[in-house]
């Protein structure tokens, strides 16, 4: 088995792997190694075709291939080093990281830190149990675009779409446009979980309907999916009987939920949020294992790759500059409180609250609702708070912390992050 | 005058702006909440238009399809119109990231160009 030694290995080339990699080089670190399972590096995002990427980072409208293309080639004149059809098979806590490869064999990387990038997966048919038949046509949005964008198979002609999450939105206007009938996009929540532009510019533009509050029950078919059951529900996801009817269709396409890809982090004895799915992390994105960071999709599902970018090069910096003997040990807790499902960074190493840096802490709604402010408390006491026209559990809320607001806060007590009282859903 | 509204995508708020419309021009736009909005309301009510972005054949690479997009928005109405012109198109790396494809697509002015880089 080869075995070398690395400064910062790098799980997974695309947007967030890339992203760390290419700070990690302009933070001082030497040799830097992205490993990659795909045949090329840009992950996700080769399939990503649409337009929306960048807007924020580069201040300009991308699609998916050209928002990675400028990372390849960057990483590439920053002399990182790809390393293309091979799979991480173990990562340990003392850093040491397992790969197999076609041309390689089996390798044995030593490296100062590491970064987790693997992205995130896509729930199945089978995490959310829909009962019925398994015909042929029953597939993820994600799969969908794969095989249509990339792969040049179209996989159906008569499409429904179960769940608004953006990629259903996304698949719904790519298959009108290839010339498929549509039949609607059902939705079990009474909101999406896509952006708006998504829902205007994917559904709306097409007349393709989005039946909100109601969800397939059962599919139908023996070889090839013949159509669907539909059913509405209340408030409360109770099935309303009467309102059932059938869809026919050849194609089901799931959209509903990802699931970050942490199966190397949990064999490694990585601490996992219930609520991201995702590492604990703190400010900088090191997870509870000294010198292994994480960072994109893989940390928390992002909406946008330009907030995977901004995670990718806190995390890549950090990378480079770990050393064991600069750690601080002390560190609080950050907790999501009333009307927010999870905060990330979820802790804050205490001599952060010192220095002349910005904290920015993503974190997401649990409903939607208008005119709100967020407040971040120690012991029921406000430090900060930002008013907001309106949040949704759809859209990811950033907050940063300015280096003079962050000296209110105390050295001892944790954070705990909630929307404050007397305001109205929307 | 027929009466309009719209959901506004310039940020989470998303307001129902709402317009009267007479011969293709905006008589009155309400229910907008900032400059940007109204801005953006009166392009859509009037000429909406978007970048189209799909894929067409390639042949004798590591991919199938290579993805391109308009160099600038099209249209809406001509969308789907766009598609055929780029039905039958069949392209062979190397290719580089906006190369043209189709040059002004149904007269539109805009191009049609590669999206990524493809090479041998």
């Amino acid at each position: 088995m080869r075995t070398s030694d690395v400064d910062v290995l790098v799980i997974g080339a695309g947007p967030a792997g890339l992203g760390a990699a290419i700070k990690a080089k302009e933070n001082g670190a030497r040799e830097v190694l992205v490993i990659e399972r795909d045949f090329e590096p840009g992950g996700i995002l080769n399939q990503c075709i649409h337009n929306g990427f960048g807007l924020q980072y580069f201040s300009q409208e991308l699609t998916g291939p050209e928002y990675a293309g400028r990372f390849i080639r960057k990483a590439s004149r920053s002399d990182v080093e790809i390393q293309t059809d091979t799979m991480v098979l173990a990562v340990n806590p003392s850093r040491e990281v397992i790969t197999s490869s076609r041309h390689f064999g089996l390798q044995l990387f030593r490296a100062k830190s590491v970064v987790l990038a693997m992205g995130c997966r896509e729930r199945t048919r089978d995490a959310i149990q829909i009962y019925g038949t398994r015909p042929a046509g029953i597939l993820t949005a994600g799969t969908a675009q794969r095989f249509t964008n990339i792969e040049g198979f179209l996989p159906g002609k008569k499409v429904v779409v179960l769940g608004s999450g953006d990629i259903g939105l996304i698949m719904a206007r790519r298959m009108k446009l290839e010339g498929c009938e549509v039949r609607g996009v059902f939705e079990l929540l009474p909101y999406t979980n896509g952006l708006s532009r998504n829902v205007v510019q994917c559904l709306n533009d097409f007349s393709i309907p989005l039946y909100l509050q109601e969800t397939v029950t059962e599919v139908l078919g023996k070889d090839r999916l013949e159509g669907v059951k539909t059913i509405k529900v209340d408030k409360k996801q109770s099935p309303l009987p009467g309102t059932e009817r059938f869809v026919p269709c050849d194609t089901l396409l799931l959209s509903v939920g990802l699931i970050p890809e942490n199966e190397l982090s949990r064999k490694a004895g990585i601490k996992i949020d219930p609520l991201t799915g995702g590492p604990v992390v703190n400010q900088d994105r090191m997870t509870n294992i000294p010198g292994i960071f994480a960072c994109g999709n893989v940390t928390q599902v992002h909406d946008l790759a330009d907030d995977v970018t901004v995670e990718s090069e806190i995390a890549g910096t950090a990378a480079a500059r770990f050393r064991k003997g600069n750690l601080q040990g002390k560190e609080l807790s950050v907790e999501a409180g009333r009307g927010i499902r999870y905060v990330v960074p979820q802790r804050i190493d205490v001599s952060e609250i010192k220095k002349e840096n910005p904290l920015i802490f993503f974190m997401r709604a649990e409903v939607p609702t208008r005119q709100v402010k967020i407040i971040f408390t120690q012991e029921g006491e406000e430090k900060f708070g930002e008013t907001l026209p309106f949040i949704k559990p759809g859209e990811i809320i950033k907050i940063t912390i300015s280096p003079e607001m962050l000296k209110k806060f105390k050295p001892d007590k944790n954070i705990l992050v909630e929307v404050g009282k007397g305001n109205n859903n929307g | 005058m027929v009466e309009k509204k719209l959901i506004c995508v310039i940020c989470p708020v998303g307001c129902e702006i709402r317009a009267s419309i007479e011969g293709g021009e905006v008589k009155e736009i309400r229910d907008f909440r900032c400059a940007q909005g109204e801005e953006y309301a009166r392009e859509e009510f009037t000429s909406p238009s978007r970048i189209l972005t799909a894929t067409v054949q390639v042949k004798n690479s590591s991919i199938a399809q290579l993805p391109v997009r308009s160099d600038k928005p099209l249209p809406r109405e001509k969308l789907e119109k766009a598609m055929f012109q780029l039905a039958g198109i069949i392209m062979a790396p190397p290719i580089k990231e906006g190369q043209l494809i189709i040059k002004d697509i149904l007269g539109t002015g805009a191009n049609m160009v590669a999206s990524r880089d493809l090479e041998k």
